[in-house]
């Protein structure tokens, strides 16, 4: 799924939502939702926030509710927030993909560690590319997300790993 | 008492009672060391409590590490009982408690004993069962409260399945939920969600572990006559586990 800078407004605009100037957690059905009563986040979005700001990389907030809705699969895999980088925020910060993947990675190992069934993860991030926004997803075990870090070195390669 | 002697004593009574954990013992042979399991969870969990009280973090984890591993026993012992007794789907859920149980022991206090326990739990589920299919629900809510410090989860600091001071956390008296769909998954968050009873391809309604036959309700010929096949099956079910 990738949105041009006018379609990721226009979306932002639809949903009453802020247009953010960093980084950005963006609920899971942001495509798909069609006001903002609707939009649901990801359980674990509490928690990437908190790691994020405890490592220095504020959450740009960009839903003014306090009292968000959250969905919950109750299936085994975890899933994260939808992660969005601005433009802005990638010039300012040209590392801030990589270092938050890799705090990322690192609390999914922590989390994984002690669990005794093999755990699968699956993971979308919006990343700006010249005048567009493009989605990038990973479904697999928590090993390959070391594949998805090395993606930001691949700016050509507008692939899925 | 002190903590060494405690463990110490722990750790001969569990010695006691492992000659008894295996499928080929009698079921009344069973109960007694059940029942010890279940004593010495309990004394455990007092044990933690007290630790609790007193902010000893390292040894309120080990005690709710002690508390778990000897509620995963007394569950063991159950499943055990409960499949001699013709019981598969009590069995089940037995097996899936000692799992938790044994998940929340290396949650608080890794050990490598828990961890080879753990693994015999996952081969007596592939040995004993056949593999359910597996549901769960999809749910939309608004946070509810952390069962450590008693806020709103999605404004503290504390992580889901984590353990603080011999407490774990979760996220308790969520708002607002809606359940939002069912499926099909082969790795549900709770193995006690599954199919309990379909249909099979000669159109026979079996319970899922025995492949017995199920009373033919009336509901299924409406099923029938639209086309459909009839499954039963648990989409969510609440917390067993005590005291964690």
């Amino acid at each position: 799924m990738n949105f041009s800078i006018s379609e990721m407004q226009e979306r932002l605009r639809v949903l009453g939502l802020k247009e953010p100037t960093s980084l950005a957690l963006l609920p899971l059905n942001f495509d798909t939702a069609s006001r903002t009563e609707e939009l649901n986040y990801a359980p674990s979005s509490k928690e990437i926030e908190n790691l994020l700001r405890r490592n220095g990389t504020a959450v740009d907030p960009i839903d003014s509710s306090e009292d968000r809705f959250y969905i919950d699969n109750r299936s085994g895999d975890l899933f994260l927030p939808v992660l969005m980088f601005t433009l802005q925020c990638i010039n300012e910060h040209p590392d801030v993909v990589e270092i938050t993947l890799e705090l990322v990675a690192d609390y999914l190992f922590a989390k994984f560690d002690k669990l005794t069934d093999r755990p699968k993860v699956r993971l979308r991030y919006l990343r700006g590319r010249g005048d567009a926004y493009e989605m990038i997803e990973y479904d697999g075990p928590v090993e390959g997300l070391s594949e998805v870090r090395k993606l930001k070195s691949k700016n050509d390669k507008k692939k899925s790993v | 008492m002190t903590v060494n002697e405690f463990v110490r004593e722990y750790e001969a009574a569990m010695q006691k009672i492992a000659p008894f954990l295996w499928f080929t013992r009698p079921s009344d042979v069973m109960v007694e060391p059940e029942r010890r399991a279940q004593e010495w969870a309990a004394r455990a969990c007092a044990a933690k409590e007290e630790a609790r009280s007193n902010e000893w973090g390292e040894i309120a984890n080990l005690m709710l590490s002690l508390q778990c591993f000897a509620s995963c026993i007394a569950s063991q012992f159950e499943m055990y009982q409960r499949l001699k007794s013709g019981q598969p789907d009590a069995a089940w859920d037995a097996l899936v408690d000692a799992q938790e149980y044994i998940q929340i022991a290396i949650q608080a206090d890794d050990h490598v004993d828990y961890r080879v326990h753990s693994d015999r739990l996952r081969m007596a589920e592939e040995l004993l069962f056949p593999r359910p299919a597996f549901q769960s629900c999809g749910i939309v809510y608004r946070a509810g409260n952390c069962t450590i410090c008693g806020r709103r989860f999605d404004s503290c600091e504390h992580e889901e399945g984590s353990v603080y001071i011999g407490r774990l956390c979760r996220e308790v008296n969520r708002r607002d939920i809606k359940l939002n769909e069912i499926s099909l998954v082969p790795e549900p968050r709770d193995k006690r969600c599954r199919v309990v009873a379909w249909e099979d391809d000669e159109g026979v309604y079996r319970n899922w572990f025995t492949w017995e036959k199920v009373q033919e309700e009336e509901a299924g010929q409406e099923v029938k006559s639209s086309g459909g096949r009839r499954i039963a099956g648990y989409a969510y079910r609440f917390e067993t586990l005590r005291n964690v």
